[in-house]
């Protein structure tokens, strides 16, 4: 890799003349057709010597021919590089400006000191910590983006120099070869980074590069953390006939080898995707995660809106038994309908903002097949812990593919809740969250969650058992019964004025025009206020309440 | 544990008109019910809402799986009538909405500051009518099915 010493000493102004006189030798060069084609022994000369000065003649063009690609390639690669070291260039004296107008200095290494004297403040902690993250990611992607001209050129003189075939047609066709061949691979995604690092690599790319990588490598972005969820979304797109042709070949080879339950799991992957484009076609939708390869599950997210621009956003996570082909379709009606609550409340009260939200189902979430395996069971944190890692990142994702972060709310659903309790205990960007019907989130203290005092919310259902269960698993205690949590109301009635439906059972929080929706939209909309708080705890949280000195 | 399944809509009595014969009728609907409170109580300034998530299409699962939803945009103004018109301005667009066969729903929120109204059609349908800092109108279908579907395109985020 190189280093900053290295770039700031690069002169591409210097690069740019040796561009300008190179692409200068080309066009002299490509005018000598004319010449050439003169020079060719006429049809008229019938001798001996004719078959030599054709032969003569023929190697002289395919000579010169060759050298037009050369030096074509070498313009061409030139005029990139100098394109790329400019850029660099800029990107490094912005990381440079951004240090020197906060009280950072960068060393010759590139090494980040805050020149501040000792902080005590937590908050101003955090706060120099991202200021001085966001300088180090605009330096390493600027070093990446001029290591990679610096390859890129290398590469194009060493081939210039080892010949290139400028081929037997025209001098103006041997140079359009040469300056194709003088064109940069796209730089690949760096391997291991944070979902800053990608997002700096993404945005570091020209636009012809960043269609370039959508259209030949999707699956360097559909999935990926940090990326924009427009580009996201084209990505995955662009991958669904791959992955349903894969899909289909693994069936078919699977029905030919008799395995019944692979065939199985395959059908179910396939249908998902069916289900996938089912609800892409309802339009205003963004395809967020694509990922076939699952054990057992085809995993997806699809967001209702626009998640690069929404004001408020939300990451809905479902639980047991839920799958792509068969729940993708009704909770991304749930997620439009609580758009479409939260929206109009954030115009009618005011706060303003537009919402999107996110249906993930990006883990494989515990099914009945699975009940008495440990290693997937509803019964055991299994499958919330594999989720929640991708969770977690997936959030922290969304803040740092754009400029200003959303108002970020995490809703997370009977099982759900638990895998959203596990991701929240991760450091990441979430503003409120909201667990219902929860058996559990995971910890029995609401310390763990990384998410402010007072913006953590529990909805409880009457008659809704599984919001009882708490402690029965090792899931943590009957949110019911954590300290710190706001409960909000799930019951009909007319506290404050307000007249909404009640939810019952496990399974009708999100229901239209029901008080739990409500609740779970001002919330989303960022109008706390509007939510009309309820202490719902019923018999079974009799049953669920926990010995205090046991956890 | 119970499964986690969506909730799924009241099943809609009779055959039910099309999603386009049903957009007209509430686009008129709702300037019906915009003149009537321009009449009554003085033009406003309304508008599409800028946070609106517009044309809102969802398939809602039921008897009909190819049968959709659609919320439409929502309309609004900045600010409300005068506070002692506002139960005036709702039995306003209440009555607009029972000549377009909707039935009052009912009151959602009545409280200072706060007033808002719906109604429901025979389909599942539901207009919003409220009042707070802003003034908003919602409409929103019950499940229908397109006669032409609009195309994905045109309504990817932009």
């Amino acid at each position: 890799m190189v280093t900053m010493s290295q770039v700031r000493s690069w002169r591409p102004d210097t690069l740019g003349l040796v561009a300008d006189a190179m692409v200068q030798r080309r066009r002299t060069l490509v005018a000598l057709q004319d010449e050439m084609d003169d020079g060719a022994p006429p049809s008229t000369w019938v001798s001996e010597s004719r078959e030599a000065a054709v032969a003569s003649h023929t190697t002289l063009r395919e000579s010169l021919a060759d050298l037009v690609a050369e030096v074509a390639q070498v313009a061409a690669a030139l005029d990139i590089a100098v394109d790329a070291v400019t850029r660099a260039r800029v990107e490094l004296d912005e990381a440079l400006a951004v240090a020197s107008a906060n009280g950072f200095s960068i060393s010759t290494t590139g090494r980040v000191t805050d020149n501040r004297d000792t902080l005590t403040d937590d908050q101003e902690v955090a706060d120099r910590r991202a200021i001085r993250d966001e300088i180090v990611d605009k330096i390493e992607q600027a070093l990446r983006n001029a290591g990679h001209a610096d390859t890129s050129l290398a590469a194009a003189l060493r081939s210039a120099a080892s010949g290139v075939d400028g081929g037997t047609s025209s001098l103006g066709q041997a140079a359009a070869t040469g300056t194709a061949g003088g064109q940069r691979g796209v730089l690949e995604p760096p391997t291991g980074g944070s979902d800053h690092d990608l997002n700096s690599w993404w945005e570091g790319l020209t636009e012809d590069d960043q269609a370039s990588v959508i259209r030949e490598h999707p699956e360097w972005i559909g999935n990926t953390d940090g990326i924009p969820a427009w580009a996201r979304d084209e990505a995955n797109r662009e991958l669904i006939d791959d992955y349903r042709a894969d899909l289909t070949g693994q069936l078919a080879a699977a029905q030919d080898a008799g395995d019944k339950g692979l065939a199985q799991t395959l059908t179910e992957k396939l249908d998902g995707l069916d289900a996938v484009e089912d609800t892409l076609e309802l339009g205003n939708r963004q395809l967020l995660v694509l990922d076939i390869t699952g054990e057992d599950q085809l995993m997806a997210a699809i967001a209702y809106g626009d998640v690069d621009t929404a004001d408020h956003v939300a990451v809905f996570t479902p639980g047991f038994t839920t799958t792509v082909a068969g729940d993708m379709a009704g909770y991304d009606s749930q997620m439009a309908n609580l758009v479409e609550e939260a929206a109009a409340q954030s115009d009618k009260y005011g706060a303003g903002g537009t919402v999107a939200a996110v249906s993930w189902l990006g883990y494989e979430a515990p099914q009945w097949d699975n009940v008495l395996d440990p290693g997937s069971s509803v019964a055991s944190r299994a499958p919330a812990e594999a989720g929640a890692g991708n969770l977690a990142s997936f959030y922290n994702g969304l803040d740092a593919s754009r400029d200003a972060d959303p108002h970020l709310t995490a809703l997370g659903h009977s099982y759900g809740s638990l895998t959203t309790g596990l991701a929240l205990q991760e450091q990441t960007g979430v503003d409120d969250a909201i667990l219902f019907g929860s058996p559990g989130i995971g910890t029995s203290h609401i310390d763990d969650l990384d998410v402010s005092d007072g913006h953590v919310y529990r909805l409880e259902a009457r008659r809704d058992a599984v919001a009882d269960v708490g402690g029965l698993g090792p899931f943590g205690i009957d949110p019911s019964y954590i300290d710190g949590m706001t409960g909000l109301s799930t019951e009909d009635g007319s506290t404050g004025g307000v007249e909404y439906r009640e939810s019952v059972g496990h399974s009708d929080y999100l229901t239209q025009g029901s008080m739990s929706q409500h609740n779970m939209a001002s919330i989303v909309a960022g109008v706390p206020e509007q939510t009309v708080e309820g202490d719902t705890r019923g018999f079974g949280d009799i049953l669920s309440w926990p010995l205090p000195w046991t956890y | 544990m119970t499964p986690t399944t969506p909730a799924q809509p009241a099943a809609s009595p009779g055959p039910a008109p099309t999603m386009e014969q049903v957009l007209t009728d509430y686009t008129a609907m709702r300037e019906e019910m915009v003149s009537a409170l321009a009449g009554a109580l003085g033009e406003r300034a309304w508008r599409e809402s800028p946070n609106s998530p517009g044309l809102r299409r969802s398939r809602v699962g039921g008897a009909d799986p190819a049968a959709e939803q659609v919320g439409l945009v929502t309309w609004s103004f900045e600010g409300t009538y005068a506070v002692d018109a506002w139960h005036g301005a709702a039995r306003l667009v209440a009555e607009v909405g029972r000549r377009h066969h909707f039935t009052d729903g009912g009151i959602t929120v009545d409280r200072p500051g706060d007033l808002e109204i719906f109604g429901v059609d025979a389909h599942g349908g539901r207009y919003t009518f409220g009042m707070a800092t802003n003034t908003i109108l919602t409409l929103r279908t019950g499940p229908h099915r397109w006669e032409h579907p609009p195309e994905p395109a045109d309504q990817q985020p932009t």
